[in-house]
């Protein structure tokens, strides 16, 4: 996919954002999804900034935390500041803004990624530019 | 009001300088937007500045390692005051720059002196079990009293057992403080609608009348005092539905029970079921009940757009 998203751009990427096993991607109004891809079929949890029909979830004064089946809690999504917390998921907080992304405490402003499985990969032990589509994940695109 | 807040709620997990976790400063925003005055205890403030002397201690020790490993490998580092680059943050200073202003209240000789009766001898709100004397907690809790005493009302926000037990139920009473364990809960005794709680009543609406019919003592206009545990889903068919603990009321006393609510397989009616139901403290006979009643639960966002900008995004290979 082509887009620009957080002070980058993203061309003929297949997910430009990676966080843990989950897509980020941004829409032409700048509403962040965010699509789950460790099942078999992709799972779409954030859907344009609102939380995705069938998806648990629990609003709080900062946002909406995203619930697993059990009622596990697993992320925050803050939609007025772009930022994406975990709650149990062990990863680096996640903010996209107009003009850069931010991981943990990693600035990203001003970068192309072109022809690349993923753009930007977040794991629990930081941030990876660029590479392949980890093994295991579903196809984002369909 | 005043509102006590405790070091477990007001926790942050890194340095403050890094920034203040959201939760928190929109809580406090929306406290002080209620009329509300934030109050630290000393006790609390001293805890948190302890956290905070930790992670700058920390950071500047991943600075020193790193510095030394660049050097190690030959890689000039310049010159730098790691004292310096990592400073100690004034949490007051800070939260003030940010609009919140937080008054400290330093606790009384009389706070101390009851604290260590209290945790001495093992009195409320203290458990007689107590493996740990909790000094510190009962410093605050006397803090909180001694404030509620003065103005006629005040509200501690804090998840700590000694804070938030039952124990300290009657002595809270008595000097009118309220008691809150988290933020959501905190801002209802505030007047300001929690989320959580918001999407509660915008469920129970369409229900309560019913709910009334089926014998269940709740008031006749819509009101609860407490929303816990709530977990929402936008269902496929653009309608809310959800489950969570409420309390209210009604005209037997105090009822509480854990519902659950959502559309009903036939269009134009609601499936709602109350479990755990306690009325005046005693658990109803039977505790739970199922009705169905006539209506339509709150409208979701529309998806159609949502998916369809998505859609373009992802929907085809490029």
């Amino acid at each position: 996919m082509n887009l620009i998203m957080g002070g980058q751009v993203f061309e003929n990427v297949r997910i430009p954002i990676l966080w843990g096993t989950r897509a980020i991607v941004q829409d032409k109004k700048s509403r962040m999804s965010v699509i789950e891809l460790a099942e078999d079929r992709p799972q779409i949890e954030i859907l344009a900034g609102q939380p995705a029909p069938g998806v648990r979830f629990r609003p709080r004064v900062d946002g909406i935390v995203v619930l697993a089946a059990d009622d596990r809690e697993l992320y925050l999504y803050n939609a007025r500041e772009g930022i994406l917390s975990s709650i149990s998921l062990g990863l680096p907080e996640c903010q996209i803004t107009a003009d850069s992304t931010r991981v943990g405490s990693t600035y990203v402003s001003g970068s192309g990624f072109s022809g690349l499985g993923v753009g930007i990969r977040v794991t629990a032990d930081g941030i990876l530019l660029g590479g392949a589509v980890p093994e295991g994940l579903a196809e984002l695109v369909a | 009001m005043r509102v006590i807040l405790n070091s477990d709620v007001m926790h942050l997990t890194g340095l403050a300088s890094r920034g203040i976790p959201p939760h928190i400063e929109a809580f406090c925003k929306d406290a002080i937007e209620s009329g509300a005055k934030l109050v630290l205890p000393r006790t609390v403030l001293l805890e948190l500045q302890r956290f905070q002397s930790e992670y700058a201690e920390q950071r500047r020790n991943e600075l020193r390692k790193a510095s030394k490993l660049m050097t190690d490998y030959g890689v000039a580092v310049p010159i730098h005051d790691v004292e310096n680059l990592v400073k100690n943050v004034d949490l007051i200073e800070l939260f003030g720059l940010m609009g919140i202003n937080l008054e400290v209240v330093d606790p009384l000789l009389e706070d101390y002196q009851d604290a260590e009766r209290r945790a001495s001898l093992h009195l409320s709100p203290q458990s007689a079990s107590a493996k740990a004397d909790e000094m510190r907690d009962l410093v605050i809790w006397n803090v909180a009293i001694r404030i509620a005493e003065r103005d006629g009302k005040a509200l501690l926000v804090s998840r700590d057992e000694v804070h938030s037990h039952d124990r300290g139920a009657d002595e809270a009473a008595a000097v009118g403080l309220l008691r809150a364990s988290t933020f959501d809960d905190a801002l209802v005794h505030l007047g300001r609608a929690s989320p959580v709680g918001t999407l509660a009543i915008r469920l129970l609406a369409p229900v309560w009348e019913t709910l009334r019919q089926a014998g269940l003592p709740l008031p006749e206009q819509l009101a609860i005092s407490r929303v816990a545990e709530g977990t929402f889903v936008s269902e496929p068919i653009g309608r809310l539905s959800g489950s969570f603990r409420f309390s209210a009321v009604g005209s037997s006393g105090p009822i509480s029970a854990k519902a659950s609510i959502r559309p009903y397989e036939l269009e134009g009616h609601i499936e709602v079921t109350l479990r755990n139901i306690v009325i005046a403290g005693k658990p109803r006979d039977p505790d739970s009940l199922q009705v169905v009643a006539r209506g339509d639960l709150p409208s979701t966002p529309p998806i159609d757009e949502r998916i369809a900008a998505l859609r373009e995004l992802v929907g085809k290979k490029t």
